[in-house]
């Protein structure tokens, strides 16, 4: 239930600026279904909106899309973190953790961040639909 | 005024609310709840705890030309004064709400028997034949070179529900479950045992270590296996916490308005469709023999699934799927009327059967030339609500199934499927038994009876490192 948030680059680049260093990939907007296991390897994660990035810009929304990494693995394909402008505080009233259930409000405030190699689902192919 | 140290009835915390509210109408409900925990680590005991809580809902109704406004306040209370405030600050929210969309008639003049009945309570003597046998159990855990972990928590709570319109309604409701973890010494590897028991009875600690003995010796031999489809059996707990999803994202208006699983394309719901295997049945009882709970609808607030117009409406046993076809969503009045469909409010229970289940998860083992046993489920999570597709990860045992027989332990995997889907996959069915929800159960859901199941095609999507 800690607190944690990642600093921005004091001098760093706009969102714009880091999507312009795409050639091909997903802008993420927002989380939803995050699941973790039980020591924090492996996760999975979708968002609120996608967006496919094609050489620099941003070319249309795209649907279906999770991604999936290991903790330390995705941690260390961070390539840059975009500058304070780009910072936003997220959290939720509602961690819960322990027996008996144990409930309290979290805050993690974060940067737009540039991650290179990461695995993106289809989910429509996941459900094998 | 309370004198000091008289203890209040939650039958007074009713009256005295329904006497201080000046909204056209009101309902009170009241919470009486205690509980009791044991908690162990390493072969023992490290906490226990009792808790005793009362919870006082008021939901007040006032109206107007425009129609009826709500305001509902919940909070826990040790006095009347305490309910006085709460029932002006719901009058306040209701004099100052917009009309309620799901306003209905009040449920009128139903009367429990036993309304003037005292709240039940637990107590840790509900221990008293357990605690003496898990300290047997550890010590013969420890001569055996293995560690158990685990909690063990009963509760019961006594609803009190009363209105201006005659509602005296009262419901005692049994919970409890167990759960306990083994490991060798060396921490290498790790088994699960748990279920749910409304009152500790025939719950015996050393039949649990005999069984983590038993799985942990399944994996004296590791195999290492990549991510893919499996064929793999799904013990009744994981299939009470796939199930589960799917009965939670059952909302009749969700549906109808085209955000589920259970929206047809083009409009509506998919009520009358064939959505799983012919012989599969998805329903819930209050009467269930082992699952009782609430005869009653209770509803603090409004949603999607509730409405605080509908407390008190009569709920007995409904069919989600009945023979593979969807045959009801959980509704409200409201939703009912929008989709054309029965009123058919959500129950505290849920029971999976197949018509052509039998044996038991042993015998679907033995079944089973290669594949994959799992022991439980963790974290899971929709991924994506129009197809149900569900992520979450494998834990305390997978097991690798050659000619019938246990032949060693897996890694763990993160999976993606859908339990709607794979009550049209599935090729096996054990018989029906009680079962419990390691992610839900703790805390939302624990009365559940379902069978073991055999997906040809479970979708491991990837290999997890956590052991």
């Amino acid at each position: 239930m800690a607190n944690v948030s990642l600093q921005p680059a004091p001098d760093g680049p706009s969102t714009e600026e880091l999507i312009g260093r795409v050639e091909r990939g997903l802008y993420v907007v927002g989380d939803k279904s995050w699941s973790i296991d039980m020591q924090r390897f492996n996760f999975q994660f979708t968002g609120q909106r996608f967006y496919k990035i094609a050489d620099g810009e941003l070319v249309g929304q795209v649907r279906d899309a999770a991604y999936q990494a290991t903790t330390t693995d995705f941690w260390n394909s961070m390539e840059a973190v975009g500058g304070p402008d780009t910072w936003v505080l997220g959290g939720a009233f509602n961690c819960g953790k322990a027996q008996p259930g144990q409930v309290a409000a979290v805050s993690h405030g974060c940067p737009t961040s540039l991650f290179r190699g990461v695995r993106i689902l289809n989910t429509v192919a996941e459900g094998g639909n | 005024m309370t004198a000091p140290g008289v203890a209040l009835s939650p039958q007074s915390f009713v009256e005295h609310a329904l006497a201080t509210s000046i909204a056209d109408d009101c309902i009170v409900i009241v919470h009486d709840k205690t509980s009791a925990n044991l908690r162990w680590a390493n072969n023992t005991l490290t906490t226990n705890g009792v808790m005793h809580g009362v919870d006082v809902t008021v939901i007040s109704f006032v109206r107007s030309a425009d129609g009826v406004a709500t305001g509902s306040m919940a909070g826990t209370a040790t006095d009347q004064a305490r309910v006085t405030a709460l029932v002006e600050a719901a009058d306040a929210a209701a004099r100052s709400g917009s009309p309620a969309e799901d306003a209905a008639e009040l449920v009128r003049d139903a009367v429990s028997p036993d309304w003037d009945d005292a709240p039940v309570p637990t107590d840790i003597h509900v221990y008293d034949a357990f605690a003496p046998a898990l300290g047997e159990a550890f010590g013969r855990a420890s001569a055996e070179d293995r560690v158990l972990y685990g909690f063990v928590n009963h509760e019961m709570t006594t609803t009190y529900v009363g209105s201006t319109t005659g509602l005296r309604l009262r419901h005692v409701q049994p919970t409890g479950h167990y759960g306990c973890t083994g490991k060798p010494t060396d921490l290498s590897t790790s088994a699960w045992v748990g279920g749910a028991t409304r009152d500790f009875a025939g719950i015996d600690p050393l039949a649990l270590d005999a069984e983590l003995a038993r799985r942990l010796g399944w994996a004296t031999r590791r195999v290492d296996l990549p991510a893919g489809r499996y064929d793999t059996i799904l013990p009744p707990s994981t299939v009470a916490d796939l199930m589960i999803d799917a009965y939670w994202s059952a909302g009749a208006r969700v549906a109808h308005e085209g955000q589920s699983v259970y929206s047809r394309r083009g409009g509506g719901t998919r009520v009358g469709e064939r959505i799983a295997s012919a012989g599969v049945n998805l329903y819930s009882d209050p009467a269930y023999d082992g699952l009782q709970c609430e005869p009653f609808a209770v509803a603090s607030r409004s949603g999607n699934e509730s409405s605080v117009f509908d407390n008190g409406l009569p709920l007995g046993r409904t069919d989600w799927i009945r023979d593979g076809e969807l045959t009801s969503l959980i509704q409200t009045r409201q939703s009912a009327a929008m989709t054309g469909l029965p009123v058919t409010p959500g129950i505290d229970n849920l029971v999976l059967s197949v018509d052509s289940g039998s044996g038991t998860e042993d015998d679907l083992v033995a079944g089973t030339e290669r594949g994959l046993l799992l022991t439980c489920l963790w974290y899971i999570r929709e991924v994506d609500p129009q197809s149900l597709l569900l992520t979450g990860l494998t834990r305390d045992g997978v097991y690798l199934v050659e000619g019938g027989e246990i032949t060693g332990v897996v890694n763990n995997f993160r999976f993606n499927d859908s339990p709607v889907d794979l009550l049209r996959r599935f090729t096996h069915a054990s018989e029906t038994v009680p079962s419990f929800s390691r992610e839900w159960g703790d805390d939302y859901f624990s009365r559940t009876a379902t069978p073991a199941l055999r997906v040809p095609d479970f979708n491991m999507s990837s290999v997890s490192q956590a052991q």
